[in-house]
């Protein structure tokens, strides 16, 4: 398959390796988290959340297709089940939750924009989606107005800059390396140059 | 004994029991469900309670976050306070901050309990026969897996390199800085490798379409129906008992 809609083998693997290396990176965020949240205080998680949007964002931006976003974090929490994370099957809704919120972004552009601050609004995305998803599991509605507001902000802004921008930044390295060449990010950057 | 149920009936029982962890927002129906979910990795799987305790220690601390959210910041909080005379621990604030505790440590054991009984190679051969999850994607999840203890190697080797280059001695773990900067080679590395990948499975005919037989299937038997009853009618049980007492 090589029409525009369906993956390639090589886009299917990419997706899942890059699920595979980030699965590994989130759960060593997972102990930088704990640790922050040991000094700074419970807000903490919403300021380091981001970085747990950033695989479907990368992916999306690499492969351009539609369902990346949304693959690259549920196939993220599978692997983490795979390895034997005990908070594995949790992980799973929460990578499908925050994916669908970036892919809905995508979406929103019928897959054709990848630029930074579409990259950034997807990081929103997925902050809106999962903020949704906690206020119903960690019952945000009995918190005062002020704190759920700063949270919300807080997580905005965490997944629009450790999710949307370093992101960006991660895939314009990856493009430098030449790893990315016949890819459909390669195509649009030759295409814009040429 | 439940290592032997088809990983996919695990799989939909565990949902049920997560979505109920959720919904049902009790103290006493969290406790319930971590004592069932140990009891039954204690008793049936002889899985140790220390092991148990270890695993629980992320989810507490993350239930430790929402518990002294709940605590601070709870609209609530201040009238509550002054009605249980200044006292935190016997506000409502600080009984919904348990009952929130108590959620992430119940969702965790009852997915650690998933993690702990089932055999990965075989939860995914059965989403490929039985949930019609695409091969291809099956396949890269192996072949992802494979690729996890290579990484180690990998980074190790780029680690060993630079310090040999550098000069210094080799830390035995790596700073912050030296891992920020291990991220994009690793990434590259792992890009590549799926690459060669692909090009290895296509040269085998794993193409998208046609008929393949997949080895190992775990099958659905009468002990599934049977786990999947009981787990049911204790969680129903668990149910009537908080509303009743």
């Amino acid at each position: 398959m090589t029409d525009k809609q369906g993956w390639t083998l090589r886009e299917t693997l990419i997706v899942t390796v890059l699920g595979a290396v980030f699965a590994v990176l989130y759960l060593g965020w997972v102990q930088v988290w704990l640790i922050a949240q040991a000094v700074f205080g419970s807000l903490t998680m919403d300021v380091v959340m981001g970085f747990w949007f950033i695989v479907s964002i990368v992916a999306a931006a690499i492969i351009r297709k539609p369902g990346v976003a949304f693959t690259a974090e549920v196939l993220a929490a599978l692997v983490q089940i795979l390895l034997g994370s005990p908070a594995g099957l949790l992980l799973l809704v929460t990578g499908a939750v925050q994916g669908a919120g970036a892919e809905a972004v995508f979406a929103a552009t019928r897959w054709r924009n990848y630029s930074l601050p579409v990259l950034m609004a997807a990081g929103v995305g997925a902050a809106i989606f999962s903020f949704v998803y906690t206020w119903i599991r960690f019952d945000y509605g009995a918190l005062q107005p002020t704190i759920v507001l700063s949270m919300f902000v807080l997580r905005c802004l965490s997944g629009a800059l450790l999710g949307g921008l370093l992101g960006h930044l991660i895939v314009r390295a990856l493009y430098r390396t030449g790893v990315l060449s016949g890819l459909a990010i390669d195509h649009d950057v030759r295409s814009a140059l040429a | 004994m439940v290592r032997t149920l088809n990983p996919l009936s695990k799989v939909a029982v565990c949902a049920v029991w997560l979505v109920a962890a959720i919904l049902i927002f009790d103290a006493r129906f969290q406790i319930g469900a971590i004592l069932i979910v140990c009891i039954v990795l204690v008793a049936l799987e002889r899985t140790s309670p220390l092991l148990l305790l270890g695993l629980m220690v992320p989810f507490s601390l993350f239930g430790l976050g929402f518990l002294t959210t709940a605590l601070l910041f709870r609209e609530d909080s201040a009238f509550a306070l002054h009605v249980a005379g200044e006292s935190v621990f016997g506000s409502p604030a600080a009984s919904a901050g348990v009952t929130l505790f108590l959620r992430a440590v119940a969702c965790g054991m009852i997915s650690a309990f998933f993690a702990l009984t089932t055999d990965p190679g075989a939860f995914v051969r059965g989403l490929m026969a039985h949930a019609r999850l695409p091969p291809r994607f099956g396949y890269a999840l192996f072949a992802a897996l494979q690729l996890v203890p290579d990484l180690a190697a990998e980074a190790q080797q780029m680690r060993l390199a630079r310090a040999m280059q550098s000069g210094r001695v080799l830390r035995r773990l790596p700073g912050p800085v030296e891992a920020g900067s291990l991220v994009i080679p690793l990434l590259a590395f792992a890009i590549r490798r799926a690459g060669r990948t692909a090009i290895a499975m296509e040269a085998r005919g794993l193409d998208a379409h046609g008929p393949r037989t997949i080895m190992a299937v775990p099958p659905f038997e009468w002990r599934d129906a049977g786990f999947a009853a009981v787990a049911m009618i204790v969680l129903g049980g668990l149910i009537v008992l908080c509303a009743n007492m």
